[in-house]
């Protein structure tokens, strides 16, 4: 056969394969799961979207399942819709409660193993189960995953809450002398209607829920992590986080944890340095309280271990196995010094008065 | 048919009614003067061709007043063209095939008694267009005249921009059966020795029975026949011709077509219009930018849309493609047919606003642009996002018309292979276009000499053009490319 004539053919084959793909309408967008159950019996919640030629009008549905994994649950819905399922733009997974303490690693390997799943998936530990977060109605919008999402993302934005992408939280349980933290959502009544709201910290040891930190020591957790942001009040005057400088030292036998941090007030203090040792002594107070609670469920959040693991791999070895027993009573000294405080001040003068001799 | 001319005048006029046959356009005027038996004489010319009035007052006037013989009877051709006519051009020709493309080109011919050969007297006058502005090369500023058909005229019109003796122009007659007159234009210290042996050697090989435009030549001399990237470029402007032949090109003009040819014709000329040399340079870069960039979208846009659609629904945010999918609910057709109805349907919309009269420009736009796009919506037969990116691809393409017929066949190409082998597909595609066009030379230069990548020195007139006062090598572009 001449050459022409294959290179005709090949274009005129290419041209009546070209409408062969499937596009984007012909598939089921799920928005967001939520998971229950135990592994090789997880019940999922999955909400998708219904579309219709007007995208205002476009309604999210749930679709409820059961699978061995999260990817055969979702597989089992495909018969409810006729349409293969698109889960690149899924944005929240809720994990319930049970399954949380239970265990997330086989659930996480199978997420992160699958391609279909986007990087930037947001997981989230519901405080009961996950099928009622993802039947709530969103106050506002149609879907109840948007919602959570900038809920998640707006709580992180305000030091919070710890929100990660799952591939972030897997990397991090992974590594080390080391222990996740994931937002923790919850429903709460509004007069007659529920809604959704993030209540804190769930803290992982071994992969496995073990605490649920609140709102304000989830703030004072996430300072301890380094991050900046969020707000205390200390005797009524409120203070902004614009600066946090973590600098942590462990050894086998005892840690530190020391704070440098920048406020900002739009209240004028009249005693500037008195008000940095207040300050600092009640975020002392706080981060203490909380390294507290980390000891007593044996969940080094913040990194001790990690720290030993790299600096002392030798005796790293000998502690890794029982670093969750030890760190129970692993001594742990904080410091907070209050690098500054910015005030915002009102100018009392005018211009002609600055100008006069 | 004679050969020659003969010395018997009766002969030579039954030969040349002989081959002209029943053609009622062929005048024949015998003249003898009023008062002498000799010379005794037959003009020839053609209605509608030659200068009547001139003819009257130059050849017919002079011959029946004439009272005074020549000298010797021999040399009466001599006599009269050098003593008698008063027509500023002719010559003697005593081949009957010379005189006759000369008759059939406008030129009067007139057979004497007793002499061998015959005067060819410049006589053209048939009706010609009047300089206007080129309709394909329209710009807001700098000259506004174009070239006619008749080949003279656009020959006059290039040597007033370029009056140096260095401005070579050869003529030459291509076409078995039309004998088109051609002429070949280079500044004889600009030019590529090698590029012009090698056009040369081309036009000497070009057999055709006619020549009716100069694309006939175009195509005839191109480097690779079936590439879509063309090798030689074509003008309307004597100012862009005047202008590529400073720059060391070499233009052919064809009898009968406005259209200049120039070679050698490299990528990036694609890009440029005679506007970026009369306008601010920053505003020239920006323009020119943009032609290259529309150009790359109008390939790009809809392969890339598709494959996204199609392949890579993850790169797209979530109310993007919420809206896409809710847009396309109802269409009944796959996408990829979807896309290609319209563009179907816009490329019918400009090849029929191009041949329609401007009176109906208006109409067709409203029935084009509002009824059908609108009514295709409404009935679902299209989705509003494929609507709006063809259309995108197709006001793109519309900023780079030298390249219309490239944009059609590679976004169709870039389509296909996007739709089936996504992003992937899309990006082969695009690799197979630059390998293309790196391998592709217009008479001996690389076709995308000039590109910045071949150093500053030689792309001061390519993506964006410098300031002319930093152009050292200004009109030696090509000159030297050995260097």
């Amino acid at each position: 056969m001449r050459k022409d004539t294959i290179f005709f053919l090949s274009g005129c084959l290419l041209i009546a394969l070209s409408g062969c793909g499937k596009d984007v309408s012909s598939l089921t967008v799920v928005t967001g799961v939520g998971i229950d159950g135990i592994e090789q019996d997880y019940q999922i919640t999955a909400e998708a979207i219904q579309l219709t030629h007007s995208d205002e009008e476009s309604q999210s549905i749930l679709l409820h399942a059961a699978g061995q994994s999260m990817t055969e649950g979702l597989n089992h819905t495909v018969p409810m819709t006729g349409r293969p399922l698109h889960c690149g733009h899924a944005q929240v997974l809720v994990i319930g409660h049970g399954t949380a303490s239970y265990g997330v690693e086989s659930l996480l390997t199978d997420i992160l193993g699958d391609n279909s799943y986007p990087v930037s998936l947001l997981p989230v530990v519901a405080e009961h189960g996950a099928a009622e977060i993802m039947e709530t109605k969103p106050v506002v919008g149609t879907l109840g995953s948007t919602e959570l999402e900038k809920l998640v993302t707006r709580g992180q934005a305000t030091c919070t809450n710890p929100a990660e992408p799952a591939v972030s939280f897997f990397q991090r349980v992974k590594a080390p002398g080391i222990e996740a933290v994931l937002p923790c959502v919850a429903l709460r009544h509004n007069g007659e209607t529920q809604v959704r709201e993030i209540v804190g910290t769930a803290v992982f040891r071994d992969m496995r829920l073990k605490k649920i930190l609140d709102v304000e020591e989830s703030r004072a957790l996430m300072w301890m992590l380094g991050r900046r942001g969020g707000e205390l009040t200390v005797d009524g005057t409120l203070f902004r986080v614009v600066g946090n400088q973590r600098t942590l030292t462990a050894d086998t036998g005892s840690g530190t944890l020391r704070l440098r941090l920048d406020l900002q007030t739009y209240v004028p203090l009249d005693n500037p340095e008195n008000w940095k040792q207040r300050v600092a002594l009640a975020l002392r107070e706080r981060c203490g309280g909380v390294m507290e609670q980390l000891r007593q469920a044996g969940c080094d959040a913040v990194g001790f271990g990690n720290l030993v693991y790299r600096r002392m791999p030798g005796d790293w070895a000998a502690l890794q196995e029982d670093w969750a027993v030890l760190f129970q009573d692993y001594p742990v000294t904080i410091s907070v010094e209050i690098v500054s405080v910015r005030e915002g001040r009102i100018e009392t003068k005018t211009a002609g008065e600055r100008m006069a001799p | 048919m004679p050969e020659y001319v003969s010395c018997d005048l009766e002969k030579n006029i039954r030969a040349v009614k002989a081959i002209f046959g029943s053609d009622g356009t062929l005048i024949c005027r015998r003249l003898q003067p009023i008062r002498l038996e000799k010379p005794r004489c037959c003009l020839f010319c053609i209605d509608g061709m030659a200068a009547a009035e001139m003819l009257n007052e130059a050849v017919v006037r002079p011959i029946s007043l004439l009272q005074v013989r020549p000298a010797r009877e021999t040399a009466i051709a001599d006599f009269l063209q050098q003593q008698v006519l008063q027509a500023c051009e002719s010559k003697q020709e005593k081949k009957m095939e010379g005189l006759l493309h000369a008759l059939l080109y406008g030129d009067a011919l007139l057979f004497v008694e007793g002499s061998d050969s015959a005067l060819i007297l410049g006589s053209k006058g048939f009706m010609k267009r009047g300089i206007t502005e080129p309709v394909s090369e329209t710009c807001l500023k700098g000259p506004r005249e174009g070239f006619v058909e008749p080949l003279l005229h656009n020959l006059a019109m290039l040597r007033r921009r370029l009056r140096t003796t260095d401005l070579k122009l050869e003529y030459f007659t291509l076409g078995t059966v039309t004998k088109t007159d051609c002429c070949l234009c280079y500044l004889g210290n600009c030019v590529d020795p090698d590029v012009l042996a090698r056009l040369r050697k081309r036009l000497e090989q070009i057999t055709i029975d006619g020549v009716i435009d100069s694309n006939y030549i175009a195509e005839l001399i191109r480097d690779k026949p079936y590439s879509l990237f063309r090798t030689t470029g074509s003008s309307e402007r004597p100012d862009v011709v005047a202008a590529k032949l400073l720059e060391g090109r070499i233009a052919i003009f064809s009898d009968g077509s406005p259209m200049a040819v120039t070679v050698p014709h490299l990528f990036l000329e694609q890009f440029q219009s005679s506007e970026d040399y009369y306008v601010d340079v920053a505003f020239a870069g920006i323009n020119r930018l943009l032609r290259i960039i529309g150009f790359f979208f109008a390939i790009s846009i809809l392969p890339v849309y598709l494959s996204l659609v199609v392949f890579h629904h993850a790169f797209m945010p979530l109310k993007l493609i919420l809206s896409i999918a809710a847009a396309r609910q109802d269409v009944p057709f796959p996408i990829f047919f979807e896309a290609l109805i319209l563009l179907g349907s816009f490329d019918i919309l400009r090849e029929a606003g191009v041949r329609t009269p401007s009176t109906m420009g208006q109409t067709l736009s409203v029935v084009g642009g509002l009824v059908i796009g609108q009514a295709a919506v409404d009935a679902r037969l299209v989705s509003v996002p494929v609507l709006i990116i063809v259309a995108l691809s197709g006001i793109c393409a519309l900023i780079a018309p030298k390249l219309k017929a490239v944009t059609l066949i590679c976004r169709l190409a870039l389509m296909c292979l996007g739709v089936n082998f996504g992003l992937y597909g899309y990006l082969l595609g695009i690799l197979m276009i630059a390998g293309l066009l790196a391998g592709q030379k217009s008479f001996g230069v690389p076709y995308l000499a000039g590109l910045p990548l071949f150093g500053a020195e030689k792309s001061e007139d390519s993506v964006i053009r410098t300031p002319f006062w930093r152009m050292k090598r200004f009109g030696r572009f090509l000159a030297g490319k050995g260097e």
